[in-house]
């Protein structure tokens, strides 16, 4: 028990001595059991006034200390490292709120007020007596590190990640590495080509022997704590062995009777039961989609060595110290009707556009028809009025109008109309709406409560708008194709979800702590985010979140051992009587059962623990506590609180 | 409802320089301009015309002629789409498209038709010369060139020909612009609305003063003010041949009149050659050949009349006559030629500013 208690009251300037008489309390307090000194002070985190702390602890040899000031988010860090740097242990002080929850809201009754701050004061007294001096839990860790999604963030991350010497596993459900990436072709501001990217990203990643590529692999299941994670794996085979010549890849391709859909041509051609995405896909290897294949036997007949259809699926426990989740997104897809989706057949999404741009040869056609006059309409499936996505997808606006740049490029006789609510290129991309602008590309805008009209009027598309820009006057054009320009969603990856536990936006998309401060990281420890899992990102921003998920990755295991904060659950073993409820009420799976000395009693693993106090109130035998909020810190402080004001 | 024409701006190009696709709406053309009013906004609405290629918008509004272009917009223009280059190259769309019978095509299409008219006119000058070559040598007698019976015919002829052409074309103007009369506008009304503009825009320009750059607003009023004063000399002489051919003396006043009118007409002209041949600021940056016909036509007749009055006083007969002749064709040609050229503006400008006053004052 403290018996030696320094107090200080701050008047913050007049923002707490306007409303609370400081002396009072000062006074009321200073004969509180514990306290040898009581102070009042003009601004209590001022240089000056943080000394003046070091030295009456030093000198009055005190044992611990209450500062009745602002909110502790504000300067819990600053009087814990005033007790630390006196010698106390930072746990043995305490910070009362009397601004934000007491001066500045009830400014209209100073007395009461007054006699509210005492009240305060005196709980974080009786609190500071039961304190107990705490020290982080110091682990260590494993030095590997899981990126979860093998895109163009999830690459770079992997690259990066192992030239600071950590183990990476690169993850990636589909067979190729890439994501989206290779489906745009030639990209905005740089105009380099999206398969070329991926290209480069795949040679350095194979430079590297720290990196461990696993394709077709979905995650099982993810256990254990920061810095020692348990990673479980499910490996689909690929059929195709790695390391055999066979020159016949495209003659089986051929051959192959089954065909499929393309789902990265977004449906628009088939491919057969052996393929690759696209011709230069990494790994450069083709792999059976056994599921539609008929076993014809063909691609054994030609290449009897490069396959082995005796491959089963593998399963394989990884031990990391983080995950980076880089899982990416999907296209918006509209539903059907929605601007005369999939019921007009010249209505199509931009990411549909980018596939045949890139499939065609010669003229663009469209079904046949040559396609002369384009209308994009914008914001399909973005800051929808009534609907889930609130948000700006931020990277279609620019991707819209770099495609109708790339289109007159090609073919200088194609006009481009678009349908906007608002354009947002922002930062350089403003330079390719001027030249858009300049290349005589006709904007229309339109008010979010009159979207554009697309009727079907025998087998062509009409589209009417009342623009804005021209006194909301109706205008009517007659494209050969109606460009959707939807945004993104999350793609559907719930079970990542559910698997890691990361907590999703109201907008689906995985959140961050703080989008400005801590934005990559979770409230998973150990479990970092980035790319346009995250949220709407063009390729740079994707980049920049994945480097700076891999650095704060780095920052975390570099050292070799975490130290971890000391507010967590302890269990009284003698009254513990194992009931299960505080287990089940963990929502960090913390606790779990354990043999001691032939009792069953409950174990709080303290990695995983956050302090979050859910267990305490559930355990009837009391014998499960948080330390620096024990029962005894509690009700000292309510007692403290209840007890009248003389 | 209405069908973009993407075609229309392509056919516009012609009309001047000006790159309005570049335009992102932002409406700082119509915020600086000194001239746009609440009522009367512009070059905006003009722009989003254009781009569309709404024909009928254009040809309906009047605003291309309420636009002095001070060259403000195109200055401010974030996008260097130059506003005020679009408003200019309409004036000179509209002034072809309300032409009589398409006569403005001939001037407009290419500048080779400032030599058809050049030549046409040195083959007039020497017509009357091969038809009455035989002037007064011994003294210098103007009409001993011309018949008076040739000027009278010609003159009348001119003159119901203008007359007709101008009725028609103002009349074509009005038919486009939708402007409907009201009963509650009393013929009061409009004469009042006539003078208040014939007063405040053609006599003062009181609009054009509200352009920053005063040297042109006043070089331009010197060009309005000698322009007046030539025609009244010119008319009140021709009248004194015809009514009273021996009043030698009173023919004085008249000529002293063309004197003094002809020196602010000159530099008002010079001034407008000047600022385009050096390319002086947004408004002369670009020139269509019609600005130069037009600029040409008058410095040339205001030369060769100065020409006339030194020549008098030398024994070069014969280059007096042929400057005479020249003199009198080019007038000839400016008067007969001006609705469908840039001298048409003095039609529709006060004709536009009519009618838009008429329609504020209903208001």
């Amino acid at each position: 028990m403290k018996e030696r208690i320094g107090v200080y009251i701050c008047y913050c300037g007049g923002n707490i001595s306007d409303y609370v008489n400081v002396n009072k309390v000062k006074d009321s307090v200073k004969d509180e059991d514990g306290v040898v000194l009581a102070k009042t002070t003009v601004f209590a985190c001022s240089d000056s006034s943080q000394k003046e702390m070091i030295s009456d602890i030093i000198e009055n040899k005190l044992d611990g200390i209450v500062v009745a000031s602002c909110s502790p988010k504000l300067h819990l860090h600053t009087f814990r490292s005033v007790a630390e740097r006196a010698g106390l242990n930072p746990y043995e002080y305490v910070q009362v709120n009397i601004r934000e929850q007491d001066s500045w809201a009830h400014s209209d009754k100073p007395e009461e007020a007054t006699e509210k701050a005492i009240r305060l004061v005196r709980a974080g007294i009786r609190r500071l007596r039961e304190a107990q001096p705490l020290l982080p839990n110091e682990i260590s860790v494993t030095d590997s590190v899981a990126v979860i999604g093998g895109g163009a963030s999830g690459m770079r991350a992997a690259i990066e990640l192992a030239d600071t010497g950590l183990e990476v596993y690169l993850i990636e459900k589909e067979h190729f590495l890439g994501g989206r990436i290779p489906q745009w072709g030639e990209l905005f501001e740089t105009n380099e080509r999206g398969d070329i990217l991926i290209e480069k990203l795949y040679n350095e990643i194979i430079k590297r022997n720290n990196i461990k590529i696993f394709t077709g692999t979905e995650v099982e299941s993810f256990s254990g704590c920061v810095g020692n994670f348990n990673l479980e794996v499910k490996i689909k085979p690929r059929y195709v062995k790695s390391g055999i010549e066979c020159n016949e890849f495209e003659k089986i391709e051929e051959g192959c009777p089954v065909e499929v859909d393309d789902e990265f041509n977004f449906g628009l051609t088939k491919r057969k039961a052996i393929y690759k995405f696209y011709k230069n896909a990494y790994p450069d290897l083709p792999a059976v989609d056994f599921e539609n294949c008929t076993k014809c036997g063909l691609c054994e007949k030609l290449c009897p060595d490069a396959f082995d259809f005796n491959q089963k699926e593998e399963k394989l426990a990884l031990k990391v110290g983080a995950v980076i989740l880089t899982t990416g997104f999907s296209p918006y897809e509209p539903s059907e009707g929605e601007y005369g989706y999939k019921k007009n057949d010249k209505v199509i999404t931009l990411q549909q556009l980018r596939r045949i741009m890139e499939l065609s040869n010669g003229n663009l056609k469209w079904k046949g028809k040559e396609v002369k006059e384009i209308a994009f309409i914008y914001c399909v499936g973005s800051r929808q009025k009534s609907g889930e996505n609130k948000y700006c997808s931020r990277y279609c606006c620019t991707a819209a109008i770099h495609t109708s740049l790339l289109l007159k490029k090609k073919y200088p006789y194609i006009r481009s109309y678009h349908l906007f609510r608002d354009i947002r290129t922002y930062g350089k991309q403003e330079i390719l709406y001027r030249d858009s602008c300049k290349q005589g590309d006709i904007y229309l805008k339109f008010d979010e409560n009159e979207p554009p009209v697309v009727e079907d009027l025998n087998n062509r598309a009409i589209v009417k708008v009342k623009d804005l820009l021209t006194e909301r006057e109706e205008i009517e054009i007659e494209p050969d194709l109606v460009v959707l320009v939807t945004g993104m969603i999350p793609r559907k990856n719930s079970e990542i979800e559910r698997i890691f536990k990361v907590p999703v936006g109201r907008d689906n998309f995985f959140n961050e702590i703080h989008p400005k401060l801590r934005p990559v990281e979770t409230v998973i420890d150990g479990v970092f985010i980035a790319g346009t899992g995250q949220g709407p990102k063009n390729l740079t921003e994707s980049i920049l979140s994945s480097l700076s998920a891999a650095a704060k990755t780095y920052s975390l295991l570099s050292s070799g051992t975490l130290k971890l904060e000391p507010i967590v659950a302890f269990v009284d073993s003698e009254r513990c009587k194992w009931c299960g409820d505080c287990a089940e009420v963990c929502l960090y799976d913390a606790i779990e059962k354990e043999n001691q000395d032939g009792k069953e009693i409950a174990v709080v693993n303290e990695a995983l623990c956050k302090g979050c106090g859910s267990c305490v109130p559930v355990c009837e035998s009391r014998a499960i506590e948080i330390k620096g909020y024990t029962n005894k810190e509690i009700i000292g402080m309510i007692d403290g609180m209840l007890e009248e004001v003389r | 409802m209405v069908r973009i024409n993407s075609a229309f701006i392509e056919k516009l190009r012609s009309y001047g320089s000006f790159d309005i696709n570049a335009c992102y709406n932002c409406g700082n053309c119509t915020a600086i301009c000194p001239l746009s009013t609440e009522n009367n906004s512009f070059p905006r609405r003009m722009i989003r015309a254009a781009i569309l290629g709404l024909e009928e918008r254009i040809d309906s509004s009047v605003d291309p002629w309420l636009c002095y272009y001070c060259g403000e917009c195109t200055d401010t223009c974030p996008r260097d789409a130059d506003p005020g280059g679009l408003m200019m190259a309409l004036r000179r769309y509209q002034i072809r498209k309300f032409s009589v019978g398409k006569i403005g095509d001939f001037f407009y299409k290419s500048f080779h038709s400032f030599f058809v008219w050049l030549i046409l006119t040195l083959i007039g000058v020497a017509g009357i010369f091969y038809f009455k070559g035989n002037p007064d040598m011994e003294e210098i007698k103007p009409l001993s060139l011309f018949s008076l019976d040739l000027l009278h015919y010609a003159g009348i002829i001119a003159f119901v020909f203008l007359l007709v052409i101008v009725f028609s074309q103002l009349y074509i103007m009005l038919k486009s612009t939708n402007f409907k009369s009201e009963s509650s506008n009393k013929s009061g009304n409009y004469f009042k609305t006539f003078f208040t503009v014939l007063f405040r825009e053609v006599f003062f320009q009181e609009r054009f003063e509200k352009c920053e750059d005063k040297s042109r607003y006043f070089a331009h009023l010197l060009l309005v003010w000698g322009f007046i004063g030539l025609f009244i000399a010119t008319i009140t002489i021709m009248m004194m041949d015809f009514f009273a051919p021996h009043s030698e003396g009173i023919r004085i006043i008249p000529k002293i009149l063309g004197l003094i009118s002809g020196l602010p007409a000159l530099y008002g002209t010079l001034y407008f050659m000047i600022i385009r041949a050096k390319k002086k600021g947004s408004y002369a940056k670009f020139s269509h050949h019609t600005d130069w016909m037009f600029i040409l036509l008058v410095f040339l007749a205001i030369l060769s009349g100065f020409a006339l009055d030194i020549l008098r006083w030398s024994s070069l007969f014969k280059v007096y006559y042929f400057t005479f002749a020249f003199h009198i064709l080019v007038v000839f040609e400016l008067i007969v030629s001006f609705p469908f050229t840039k001298f048409a503006h003095i039609l529709y400008r006060p004709f536009a500013l009519f009618l838009v006053e008429l329609r504020n004052s209903r208001k």
